[in-house]
C-alpha cells in the first residue's frame, strides 16, 4: 500500500492526481483505511510549500497551522471535495489561503496599543482617512455576504470566484479586509511587505491598492450576483 | 570534481528529504491534536485520545506499548477504523503501512472498535 513513500521527498512534486483521487475514494468508501495519510503525505509538504510561496512574509508556524486546519476541514467535510470541480489540492490550497487570511484578520483585531508613555501628550494618529460613502461598497459587501455576519466563513463558491477574480493572495486579503471592516495600515504592511516604508507611504499604498482592488470587484459584480442568485446553498 | 558534485548533490538531496520529513511529521502532529477532541472526526484520532483519556496513558506510553515512534502513532490516528466486515484484512493493510507488528495492532484495533462500538 505504501509504494512511493521515499519517491515523493521533494514538496513540490506533482503527485498523480489519479493516484491521489484513488488514495482519497479509499478513504471515502472505507475500503482503503490508510488514504486519508497517503493523501496528507503527498499533499501536506506541498501545501505549506505553496503557502509559504504565496505568504512569504508570515511566520511558518502560522502557514503550518493553516496546513492543519485544512486538513482537518477536508476530515470533518469529505463530501467538500467534487472532482468535477477541481482537484483535492486545489481545494486544500482555497481552505489553506483562507485559514491564513482568517488568522491575518484575527490578529489585526488584536493589535497591541501604543504604550500610554509614548503616547503621552500626542494625538493618537489617526487611522487612514476613510473616504468611502458606504454606498458601493456596502452594496458589495451584502451581495457577498448575502445578508450574513461578514465574520462568518465566506461560502467556497463565492471564495473560489473571488481567488480567481483576485489571483494575488495579497488582493485577496485586502479585498476581505476591507469588506470586514476598515484596514488598518499596519496589517496592510505586513500583506504587502511594505512595513519598511515610511508611514505617509503605506498609506498612500494603501489607497492606491484598496482602490484597484475595489474597482476589479465592482466590475465583475453582475456575474457575483449570478453566482448568488444560482446557487443559494451554503457550504 | 565530478564524484564531488554528485556527492554535494546527493547530500544535500538527502538533507533537504529529511527536512520534508520533519515538517511532515510536525504538520501530522499539527492535524492529530487539532482532530483528537473532534468526536464525529472519521479517523481513529478522537478513539485513540477517548483511550489514553480512558486508561490514563499518554501518547508515549501508547506508542511504547504499541513499540512505534511518535510519528507512527499520529499516522495511525489519520487511519480510519477498519470496516467490521474486513476488520482482519484492514489492520494488516494498516500494519503493513505503519511498519508494526500486526498481531498486536489488531488487539489494540478491537480495543478501539469496542470503545466505538460504545461510544
Amino acid at each position: 500500500m505504501r509504494t512511493d513513500k521515499h519517491q515523493d521527498d521533494e514538496p513540490v512534486e506533482q503527485s498523480s492526481d489519479q493516484m491521489i483521487a484513488l488514495w482519497w475514494q479509499g478513504f471515502l468508501t472505507g475500503t482503503d483505511p490508510t488514504g486519508f495519510d497517503q493523501v496528507f503525505h503527498h499533499l501536506a509538504p506541498r501545501l505549506l510549500h505553496h503557502l509559504q510561496k504565496r505568504f512569504s512574509n508570515l511566520p511558518v508556524d502560522d502557514l503550518e497551522d493553516a496546513v492543519a486546519q485544512a486538513f482537518e476541514y477536508l476530515a470533518m467535510h469529505p463530501v467538500a471535495f467534487d472532482r468535477k470541480k477541481g482537484t483535492l489540492f486545489g481545494l486544500l490550497l482555497v481552505i489553506g489561503q483562507r485559514r491564513v487570511i482568517d488568522s491575518l484578520r484575527h490578529r489585526k483585531r488584536w493589535v497591541a496599543l501604543p504604550s500610554s508613555e509614548t503616547n503621552e501628550g500626542k494625538e493618537i494618529e489617526p487611522e487612514i482617512p476613510d473616504t468611502r460613502t458606504g454606498t458601493e461598497e456596502t452594496a458589495i459587501q451584502h451581495l457577498i455576504y448575502h445578508g450574513k455576519d461578514p465574520l462568518d466563513s465566506l461560502r467556497l463558491d463565492v471564495e473560489q470566484f473571488l481567488t480567481r477574480l483576485l489571483p494575488d493572495p495579497r488582493d485577496y486579503a485586502l479585498f476581505r479586509q476591507m469588506i470586514d471592516g476598515r484596514i488598518s495600515v499596519e496589517t496592510f504592511a505586513i500583506l504587502y511587505a511594505c512595513d519598511n516604508l515610511p508611514r505617509e507611504k503605506q498609506q498612500k499604498a494603501l489607497k492606491q491598492n484598496r482602490d484597484r482592488v475595489f474597482k476589479r470587484v465592482v466590475r465583475e459584480r453582475n456575474q457575483l450576483r449570478a453566482l448568488l442568485t444560482s446557487c443559494p446553498t451554503h457550504i | 570534481m565530478q564524484s564531488e558534485d554528485s556527492e554535494t548533490v546527493a547530500t544535500s538531496g538527502q538533507a533537504s528529504s529529511e527536512c520534508t520529513e520533519l515538517i511532515r511529521k510536525r504538520l501530522r502532529g499539527k492535524v492529530v491534536a487539532s482532530l483528537s477532541p473532534q468526536p464525529t472526526a472519521p479517523l481513529l484520532a478522537p478513539l485513540l485520545a477517548q483511550w489514553s483519556a480512558g486508561s490514563g496513558q499518554g501518547a508515549d506510553q501508547l506508542a511504547c506499548l504499541l513499540g512505534v515512534t511518535g510519528d507512527t502513532l499520529n499516522q495511525l490516528a489519520l487511519m480510519r477504523l477498519p470496516r467490521a466486515t474486513h476488520f482482519d484484512t484492514d489492520s494488516e493493510i494498516i500494519a503493513t503501512y505503519l511498519g508494526c507488528d500486526s498481531q498486536q495492532l489488531l488487539a489494540f484495533l478491537r480495543q478501539l472498535q469496542e470503545l466505538h462500538t460504545l461510544s
